[in-house]
């Protein structure tokens, strides 16, 4: 893989900077106090949890899945401002927790807040070459970057592919993989809203959950998958309220045309998972053949 | 509400009633959808209408410029006939 293609294959840098590098102050007014950007956990629409709450679930949701609690080492691949990171050397006992991100402004924060057992690396999942193993993996909101729309299914496979074989490589035996990311539901990727597409996450194509499963079939084993779409339109619901809420702010801080282009976005989103146009997936993962890791990691790794 | 909008609003202004409101909506549709408004029953389920997510947005849009308050996406899924939606948005209008 040459230099140029290493920053595009599996996330582009430039498409994850446009996006998540345009103001952390302004993520800050509308994301919970955690700083969470990826969709809380509710249990059923009844469930009274305010989004901090949901989002620390969530959180949580994942550090189970994923075998985490208590251990030595764990990635979260696309750590946003880090939130699992802190929640996993702070709440359950992990030594040492590493997050990849491509936003500077991301980690320059995780950077900042200085937290005891936590590191960031500005690299994608694509490049990332750990000097030890992992005993646990997690990804939230990453893996809708991975692939592009210029791209042809088979090849996008083949990226999804790619990055289970080396997470499958990076893990101890008993590792496993938890991974949130938005997938297609009712939408075919050719009715993709163009809006969407090209004003707020330019150069990404989300997955359909057969994509996923073609892509981990003989390299992972899918132990659980959870549709939780509803939950991911009351939680862009609850980001577009405190948006508006905080509507004076965020002026001063963005401009108009960029608030109005994220109430858009949101106002799209909210209504996209309610109608199952969009779905909400939850896998957990662990690598298939316990018996090839050894020599796949010491080969990759 | 903006007190400029607040002002356009007349004491006993029957636009913003229930029925007003319905007869936008369905007016709205009738447009987006080119069909008769009449066509359009106000009981009916707005997800029969094959409505998609984008044109939802832009109806919410357009309604809250119209109304003069902010609307939320959900609106359609917890209210979601033209008749409930209207009951609901007369009361938040007035809230």
């Amino acid at each position: 893989m040459s230099t140029a293609d290493s920053d595009t294959w599996g996330g582009s840098r430039a498409a994850i900077q446009y996006h998540y590098d345009l103001s952390n102050d302004f993520y800050a007014l509308w994301l919970d106090e955690t700083r969470t950007y990826s969709c809380a956990l509710w249990h059923g629409p009844e469930d009274p949890a305010d989004l901090a709450t949901a989002q620390r679930r969530k959180i949580d949701y994942h550090i189970r899945e994923s075998g985490a609690v208590g251990q030595r080492r764990v990635l979260d691949i696309g750590c946003g401002w880090g939130a699992t990171l802190r929640r996993l050397t702070g709440d359950h006992g992990v030594v040492e927790a590493v997050g990849l991100t491509l936003s500077d402004a991301q980690a320059d924060f995780i950077e900042a807040q200085q937290s005891r057992g936590v590191g960031v690396r500005r690299e994608s999942w694509a490049t990332h070459q750990p000097a030890q193993p992992y005993d646990a993996i997690i990804s939230v909101g990453a893996f809708e970057h991975f692939a592009k729309p210029t791209e042809s299914v088979p090849e996008r496979i083949a990226v999804y592919r790619g990055f289970f074989e080396r997470a499958t490589s990076w893990l101890n035996p008993a590792g496993g993989l938890s991974l949130q990311t938005i997938a297609y539901g009712t939408m075919r990727p050719e009715e993709a809203n163009a809006f969407m597409k090209s004003q707020i996450f330019p150069d990404a194509e989300l997955p359909r959950l057969s994509d996923i499963v073609a892509a981990a079939e003989g390299v992972m084993e899918i132990v659980a998958v959870r549709n939780d779409r509803m939950d991911y339109s009351r939680t862009c619901a609850l980001w577009l309220e405190r948006l508006r809420a905080k509507r004076a702010a965020a002026l001063k801080m963005v401009g108009s045309e960029t608030v109005q282009r994220y109430e858009q976005y949101l106002k799209l989103a909210t209504v996209g998972f309610r109608m199952g146009k969009l779905n909400l997936l939850r896998l957990s993962l662990r690598p298939v053949v316990r018996g090839w890791r050894g020599a796949i990691a010491s080969n990759a790794v | 509400m903006k007190a400029s909008q607040m002002s356009a609003v007349s004491a006993g202004d029957d636009r913003f009633t229930k029925e007003g409101i319905s007869a936008w909506v369905t007016n709205y549709l009738a447009g987006v959808l080119q069909v008769e408004p009449s066509s359009i029953s106000p009981t009916a389920e707005l997800e029969s209408l094959g409505l998609n997510s984008a044109l939802v947005v832009s109806m919410l849009g357009d309604l809250e410029d119209w109304l003069g308050v902010e609307i939320s996406p959900a609106v359609v899924f917890e209210y979601p006939t033209i008749d409930a939606m209207s009951g609901f948005l007369e009361q938040a209008r007035a809230a």
